[in-house]
């Protein structure tokens, strides 16, 4: 792997996991307190047309974007290139291990979601729904905050004579 | 070598940046086209929650809080760009002016029909805002990603300076 692959491999894990953070804090810190003063009935009726429509595409491409090229990053700089003992190295398999994290996080939110479809709309359920889902949701999202800061910072710190 | 001012104010532009493309593009793409499936009674409701609830604080702070950062950033890269070289000049400035032109577009176009939606009366007025809305909601998110792609490309550039 060159060094110039390398760099884009972290400039699209970059760009991919700050479009994920940075529309999971905007969920976290207005979206959810939003839902949950309008009830849930509301949230899962919405999220049936957004998360379960354009949502079902559009946050998986960004998520699995910004892992595929952390990891690709991370395995590069492990076999193909003497890795520097710097920080660039543990940032580099920070920035990895924490998308991943994120992903596996997805696998209880996701289902929680998915559930929605079953078009079940008593009360109780779709306010237990609620509460599992945004748990999970914080949880994913400093998962991938910590993994985005570390991308950044790999970036950042990238050495120029990497071979 | 950039300084450590530059440092942190490039860092720090980059992840304010992505604090505003995600949630720009997340409206354009996901919660837009789902509101289309609503009445506009229901949009008003919850954008009284969300954007004039919490948002009314969060919004203008992460704005011109990322607008400064990047300008600082570009402001930094430029007293140092008078000694050395600094690749990641071009980006910087980059960022720094659509950060300007995002701030002029949310204040002239997005801000005054968001406040309007607290006085909806009746359903076409609601429509014919959140239209309005939906239509300028794409030239912001537009904005704010080259932002973050300019952000991200002179944080990359800060090392190789």
């Amino acid at each position: 792997m060159t060094l110039s692959m390398l760099r884009t491999l972290l400039f699209v894990a970059a760009v991919a996991n700050g479009i994920l953070v940075g529309g999971g804090i905007d969920r976290a810190l207005i979206g959810f307190p939003a839902w949950r003063a309008a009830g849930p009935q509301a949230w899962a009726t919405f999220s049936r047309r957004a998360d379960l429509g354009n949502g079902r595409v559009w946050y998986p491409l960004w998520a699995f974007a910004g892992m595929l090229c952390s990891v690709a990053a991370a395995v590069g700089v492990t076999y193909w290139i003497a890795p520097p003992s710097s920080a660039f190295t543990i940032a580099i398999y920070a920035g990895a291990l924490f998308t991943i994290g994120g992903l596996l996080l997805t696998l209880k939110a996701a289902p929680i979601m998915l559930g929605l479809r079953a078009n079940n709309n008593d009360t109780a359920v779709l306010q237990h729904a609620f509460e599992g889902f945004s748990y999970w949701s914080y949880w994913r999202l400093a998962s991938q905050f910590i993994g985005w800061i570390a991308t950044l910072y790999a970036l950042m710190t990238l050495p120029a004579g990497l071979r | 070598m950039p300084s450590q001012r530059t440092r942190v104010l490039v860092v720090l532009a980059t992840i304010c940046g992505g604090l505003l493309a995600g949630p720009g593009l997340d409206r354009v793409v996901v919660q837009n086209p789902a509101w289309q499936h609503f009445a506009p009674a229901m949009r008003a409701r919850f954008t009284q929650e969300a954007d004039l609830g919490r948002g009314i604080a969060w919004y203008p702070v992460q704005g011109l809080t990322a607008l400064v950062f990047s300008c600082a950033a570009a402001w930094s890269i430029s007293r140092e760009h008078r000694d050395v070289r600094v690749d990641a000049a071009g980006p910087a400035y980059t960022a720094a002016a659509l950060s300007i032109i995002a701030l002029v577009v949310t204040a002239a176009a997005i801000v005054p029909n968001t406040r309007a939606v607290a006085h909806i009366t009746d359903e076409n007025a609601a429509t014919a805002i959140f239209d309005h809305l939906t239509l300028w909601w794409k030239g912001k998110a537009a904005l704010h990603v080259a932002t973050f792609v300019a952000n991200v490309l002179s944080l990359a550039k800060l090392r190789r300076s």
